[in-house]
């Protein structure tokens, strides 16, 4: 028996999945879920095959849920209209369905998954490269903390640390790690706020309280934290520039 | 422009090169001396040049409604006769030895004085077409730029009652109710249908009444009630005595899916809507709340891009600032728009 998941903030879009799913009887769906948060809980929980994911949720989106994820199912996205995701769908090959769908287009999907369930999960992996073209992401950081799933709107994050494979977010006084590298934070982050004052750190300019000269051309920024992070000498110009001095 | 302007002026002053150079010859055909006619025709050229810069200056800075007016006759007087003492004083100065010139000088000096007049004249004319074109190049680029924002506007506007995620996402509704409820997917696509026809219409039209608008956003809620089944709740808080007063059409509908948009993001479970409307003799308040849980991102992102642009054209319509409030507690969201009376 394989076990599906249901991913949908719309009861009727999940109750026309069920019905699609009927006539499937090696397929059991084990789990409807109404947003990011209870998906990634119950596909930790359950282990699924297959999820069915919608992108646009409350919460977290499909992306972002997926990005937390410590195993992957194979997944078969439905959505109503993404310019952004499809683009993405197509680039990676994944399979999507366009909601309103016929029983026919969800047959063609599904027989493609039976026929070949593992490599589905694979692509899937590759999805974390997406998410940063989502327009919504950079107003959020999605982080997995042992158990807790966090959401850290971005304009509260102090500053960011590379950490071997990680960076280090730094948030009240507290730090995450998320599995992306500096260049992903420096792309996707509002460049109005965020400024990569170093190889290793990117600062939210609006926590900066002073800086300091520090030897010879080379300064430190002193942020309301009290944390001190170096400025690199390439950087310092462009961090003048945007502070307007 | 100032380019232009700065090249208009560069043959104003080869025009007066040449004309200059005919009054040096007019000068010797009298008999004047080389030495004086040169040193006349230099100095009236330097004064000329130099008053005619003055003269651009000021016309850089200020514009009359006509070319010919008070101010610009008698700056151009003063300045004329200026020239002509100026270079009289000069001319007496070094045309002692020449008693030709020395005479000519007294003689002329009226004829002088009316003939660079006139040479201001031609020149103030030219300055103040220049700078009268280059405003009303100014007003219709301001004109287009106005009528371009406008266009975007209606395009937005469009574009957020049409919005594809929520039609295809009504359409994917009523697909699935057909086999289990057919009456109530059937009542789905009346609904749905009403309410594409009348944004067509009505997105046409400036002003809406009350009423109107409240039909309208009915039709809408009933989508949304069905697709998003239990969770959602409506309630409108309304005497009904301002149902005749106008607003600006499809203004609400795009509130009340922010309201529903953010609520039901921020939040899981069942959420409840409230939507007042009151109003007295000077204008038309209609609130609208939302719960919101102030511990999740999405309510943080809760000012987005509609409410900017509803807060935009109630601008733009009533040249009034502060139409739009929005005020958060820990768990409410609530949206105000204020309508002044006619």
């Amino acid at each position: 028996m394989k076990k599906v998941i249901l991913i949908d903030d719309e009861p009727l879009a999940r109750l026309l999945l069920r019905e699609y799913l009927e006539k499937y009887e090696s397929v059991e769906v084990v789990a409807e879920c109404n947003d990011g948060f209870e998906g990634a809980k119950a596909i930790a929980q359950l282990h699924p095959d297959l999820i069915f994911l919608d992108i646009q949720m409350p919460k977290i989106n499909g992306f972002e849920m997926l990005e937390i994820l410590q195993e992957y199912p194979s997944v078969i996205f439905t959505t109503a209209y993404d310019e952004f995701a499809l683009k993405a769908f197509e680039a990676n090959a994944l399979d999507y369905l366009l909601k309103p769908f016929s029983q026919q287009r969800f047959d063609l999907a599904m027989q493609k998954w039976l026929a070949n369930p593992a490599v589905s999960s694979e692509k899937t992996e590759n999805i974390a490269e997406i998410t940063g073209k989502q327009p919504d992401e950079h107003l959020r950081i999605v982080i997995k903390d042992g158990t807790e799933i966090r959401i850290i709107p971005t304009a509260e994050v102090e500053y960011l640390e590379a950490y071997d494979d990680y960076v280090k977010i730094h948030h009240k006084g507290k730090t995450h790690l998320k599995k992306k590298t500096m260049n992903y934070f420096e792309k996707t982050l509002d460049s109005r706020q965020f400024i990569r004052i170093h190889r290793s750190y990117i600062m939210n300019i609006n926590e900066l309280t002073k800086i300091e000269s520090f030897e010879k051309n080379s300064y430190l920024a002193i942020l309301r934290s009290g944390a001190r992070l170096p400025i690199s000498r390439t950087a310092y110009a462009p961090l003048k520039e945007m502070l307007g001095i | 422009m100032t380019k232009l302007l700065q090249h208009r002026f560069s043959w104003i002053a080869i025009a007066l090169l040449l004309v200059d150079i005919g009054y040096y010859f007019l000068l010797r055909r009298y008999g004047v001396s080389h030495g004086a006619a040169l040193s006349d025709a230099v100095s009236s050229y330097f004064w000329l040049a130099f008053f005619s810069f003055i003269l651009q200056r000021i016309h850089s800075f200020y514009h009359s409604r006509s070319a010919i007016n008070v101010v610009h006759i008698s700056i151009i007087t003063v300045f004329s006769l200026l020239i002509s003492l100026l270079t009289q004083w000069y001319g007496n100065w070094i045309g002692e030895q020449d008693e030709t010139y020395h005479q000519l000088l007294s003689q002329l000096f009226f004829v002088r004085w009316f003939i660079l007049f006139l040479i201001l004249l031609t020149i103030v004319n030219q300055l103040w077409i220049d700078k009268h074109l280059q405003e009303q190049r100014l007003a219709f680029n301001h004109l287009l730029e106005k009528e371009r924002q406008l266009a975007k506007a209606e395009m937005n506007n469009l574009q957020q009652q049409f919005q594809p995620h929520f039609l295809f996402n009504s359409l994917n509704s009523i697909s699935a109710l057909v086999k289990s409820q057919p009456e109530k997917a059937r009542e789905m696509l009346f609904s749905l249908s009403d309410f594409l026809r009348l944004t067509l219409q009505k997105g046409k039209d400036d002003f809406n009444s009350v009423a109107e608008e409240i039909y309208y956003l009915n039709l809408y809620m009933s989508i949304e009630k069905v697709r998003f089944g239990n969770r959602l709740n409506v309630e409108i808080k309304d005497s009904g005595e301002c149902e005749n007063v106008q607003l600006p059409s499809l203004i609400l509908q795009p509130l009340v899916e922010n309201a529903i948009k953010y609520g039901l993001n921020s939040k899981t479970g069942e959420i409840t809507i409230s939507i007042t409307i009151e109003c007295n003799d000077n204008h038309l308040m209609i609130s609208i709340r939302n719960p919101y849980d102030k511990n999740s991102a999405n309510a943080v992102n809760g000012t987005g891009f509609g409410l900017k642009s509803i807060d935009r054209k109630l601008k733009l319509l009533y040249k009034q600032a502060d139409l739009l409030k929005i005020e958060k507690t820990d768990d409410d969201f609530t949206v105000t728009i204020k309508i002044p009376g006619p």
